[in-house]
């Protein structure tokens, strides 16, 4: 899907009153950013762009609009699964540079593949009223392969891969 | 070496109820899913019960469909429907020249209706819920509840309404079936992390998910998805496993495909003459869809080249496919057990419903014989997904990825140019609900007679136009008149109740119509909308 602008529908429901701007996430690649402007945040020459966020304070501009008030949403594109992403409204002077006036909450897009953390294990515990409580326990599991979301047809996204070496420590199926 | 095997069957229907209508096209979807799932699939598990057969199905019972079956004006209508279907069957036998396996069908059909009539009017009077709490107490099933009208939960503005959704279904689900669900199913399995914290809060100790939230967790699941995910809120997350599951929904590739099944677009709605079938169907003269369908799916040919229809047949080839099922799972079972390191697999198989009788004619008959054969193989124990947490308490911990059942296991269905529009009017609404509902508490909007009747109305309005049905229906381009109409109305009474109640002027007639009209979420409290303490991450997508 490529960039796409939305016209604004009426609905049943007024608008909010206030300025906003709202990124919700499709899929790991694409985004919907709306907008909703009142009057003091609307500059005469309104832009809003998509911006991932990086280490530190920087950020990488994807993507740059101009915001046409009859206009109110837009597919964007993202660049990175599980990355941090904001939309922002501003405005733009005459060196290039984005003045925000406005942005969204940040937020991540659904990742294509796992996260990188830790195997770790728990004891769960079944209560009639307080539905599960758990305890870490030690626990080293060995697997012959790894779990991946595939591609193709859908019952290979759950593909083992089993040329991977084999994880865990040892082969002893250990709960201590 | 065991396999543990669970069948998640997750029961939903937007709140349909068209008092205002003698008769309305879109509440047939209620009738159809009565006679072709629930109705069948009670007098399987009533079978079943007889017979001493042991297994567990789990069933999740969403809010609007539980009020849709407690409601007494449905069930009316639902009885006159089935009798309507059966007085057609008589009329098509009693017309013209018929072959006589058309004549056979509609002694098959005229039997079936006529059964369902006095099971669901005789036996159960009307009650549905209650059996399906029998067969929850006798162990053959697993009730779970489904959040509120069935929302895409992390597309919402807040997690105060998220909460509010959540505490809708279970509150709608105990006031029904008298006891507290453990399990929920996530609508449309659509999560993000903060999400298993709120259920968390609510005792709910499972759910399931598409295999994408288990693949795409904080850590990679050494598991796959043959054993759930718990997550650090102490919600234990199942993954839907991709090869059983296709086996029984795919058209092309599953049983439902098999071409002695029945064939679900030929009926005789649209078959037979205007002046024979005009008595059964809209006064309008609209035809639609009846039940009686007397043809089987035949194979790659035209609808009307089909043949017709063998129910004996269809059901052997229904028994024939469980026991390939069942063995698939055993297989299954045998060659994940040494990849997974000598652990047992939990194999979750979740599907809508309505797949079992509605879309495959045949899928109640499936489903019971699935039971009868595994009862056959100690190695495979048909569980509830607590039943297995109970056998295998050791389980990894971490938070799944954000994702849906839905098309690519994402949110595309939802959040497509057809519908994306509609976010801005929902999160507007919500946050037009929490605003009222934060001055109400302060005290802000004084002591206005019926104050708190309107507020709750109004939530329900917005619990209403939340409902994923709509969205959906706008994408797949189906009764999008009708599913905007509905949204549209719900978000135009949120936006007239709440300029009622901030202007202090609140139209009583009003109130009454709405709660005539909508007998969903009585236990509903408007407190559910109060802002909490934030939990420890935020659930929007």
């Amino acid at each position: 899907m490529g960039s796409e602008q939305q016209p604004y529908e009426g609905y049943g429901m007024s608008q909010r009153g206030e300025t906003q701007l709202v990124l919700l996430w499709r899929d790991p690649e694409v985004g919907y950013v709306y907008w909703e402007l009142t009057g003091e945040v609307r500059p005469r020459e309104a832009w809003a762009r998509l911006v991932r966020l990086e280490a530190g304070d920087g950020v990488e501009e994807l993507e740059r609009w101009r915001v046409d008030e009859a206009l109110s949403g837009r597919f964007v594109r993202a660049d990175q699964g599980r990355a941090r992403y904001r939309a922002e409204l501003g405005e733009v002077g005459s060196d290039g540079s984005f003045k925000v006036r406005a942005s969204s909450e940040v937020s991540e897009a659904p990742g294509r593949g796992p996260g990188d953390g830790a195997p770790r294990f728990v004891r769960v515990m079944l209560s009639k009223t307080q539905g599960l409580s758990w305890e870490p326990t030690e626990h080293s599991h060995p697997t012959l392969g790894r779990f991946l979301p595939g591609v193709g047809q859908r019952p290979s996204s759950t593909a083992f891969v089993g040329d991977q070496k084999t994880r865990g420590d040892d082969h002893r199926k250990g709960d201590a | 070496m065991k396999t543990f095997l669970s069948v998640v069957l997750h029961a939903h229907l937007p709140f349909i109820r068209h008092p205002e209508h003698a008769y309305h096209l879109e509440e047939m979807w209620f009738y159809e899913a009565m006679h072709e799932t629930y109705l069948p699939l009670l007098q399987a598990l009533d079978r079943l019960e007889a017979d001493g057969i042991e297994g567990r199905v789990t069933l999740s019972l969403s809010a609007p469909l539980i009020a849709m079956m407690a409601d007494g004006l449905l069930r009316e209508r639902c009885v006159a429907q089935l009798e309507r279907m059966r007085d057609l069957a008589r009329a098509d036998r009693a017309h013209g020249e018929r072959p006589e396996r058309a004549r056979a069908l509609a002694d098959y059909y005229e039997a079936r209706f006529e059964a369902l009539r006095a099971y669901y009017l005789d036996e159960l009077d009307g009650d549905v819920l209650s059996r399906f709490k029998h067969h929850a107490e006798g162990g053959r099933l697993e009730l779970m509840t489904c959040v509120g009208t069935h929302p895409i939960l992390p597309f919402l503005e807040s997690d105060a309404g998220r909460r509010a959704q959540i505490r809708a279904g279970i509150a709608e689900f105990e006031q029904h079936l008298g006891f507290r669900p453990r399990g929920i199913w996530i609508a449309e399995c659509a999560f993000a992390p903060g999400i298993d914290r709120l259920l968390a809060d609510e005792g709910i100790a499972f759910a399931c998910l598409e295999d994408v939230g288990i693949l795409t967790a904080d850590a990679a699941p050494v598991y796959g998805t043959y054993s759930p995910l718990v997550s650090p809120a102490g919600v234990a997350f199942f993954g839907r496993d991709q090869l059983a599951s296709a086996q029984v929904w795919s058209a092309s590739e599953g049983y439902p495909g098999d071409y002695d099944y029945r064939e679900f677009y030929r009926d005789l709605g649209y078959d037979l003459p205007m002046e024979v079938v005009s008595p059964y169907i809209h006064p309008d003269g609209i035809r639609h869809h009846t039940g009686l369908k007397y043809h089987r799916i035949t194979g790659d040919v035209d609808l009307g080249d089909k043949d017709f229809y063998q129910p004996e047949v269809a059901a052997r080839r229904a028994r024939e496919h469980a026991s390939h099922f069942v063995h698939a799972r055993l297989g299954q079972g045998r060659d994940l057990f040494e990849k997974l390191g000598e652990r047992p697999a939990h194999l979750t198989c979740s599907y809508d419903a309505e797949l079992f009788g509605h879309w495959w004619f045949e899928g109640p008959l499936f489903l019971e014989a699935v039971l009868r054969e595994a009862s056959h193989h100690q190695e495979l124990h048909l569980v509830s997904p607590l039943d297995y947490l109970a056998e295998e308490p050791v389980q990894q911990q971490a938070t799944p990825g954000i994702s849906t059942w839905g098309e690519a296991s994402y949110f595309g269905v939802w959040l497509d140019p057809s519908n994306a529009w509609i976010y801005r009017h929902l999160r507007n609404a919500e946050a037009r609900v929490l605003r009222l509902v934060e001055k109400a508490e302060e005290g802000e909007l004084g002591s206005v007679p019926n104050l708190g009747r309107a507020l709750r109305l109004m939530g329900q309005q917005l619990l209403l136009a939340q409902a994923s049905d709509w969205a959906f229906i706008m994408k797949t381009g189906t009764t999008v008149a009708y599913a905007k109409e509905r949204q549209a109305g719900h978000l135009a009474y949120v936006e007239r109740l709440g300029e009622m109640i901030a202007s202090g002027a609140i139209d009583v007639e009003l109130l009454e119509e709405l709660e005539a009209r909508y007998p969903i979420f009585g236990a509903l409290d408007v407190a559910w909308w109060r802002e909490e303490a934030p939990s420890a991450r935020s659930a929007s997508g």
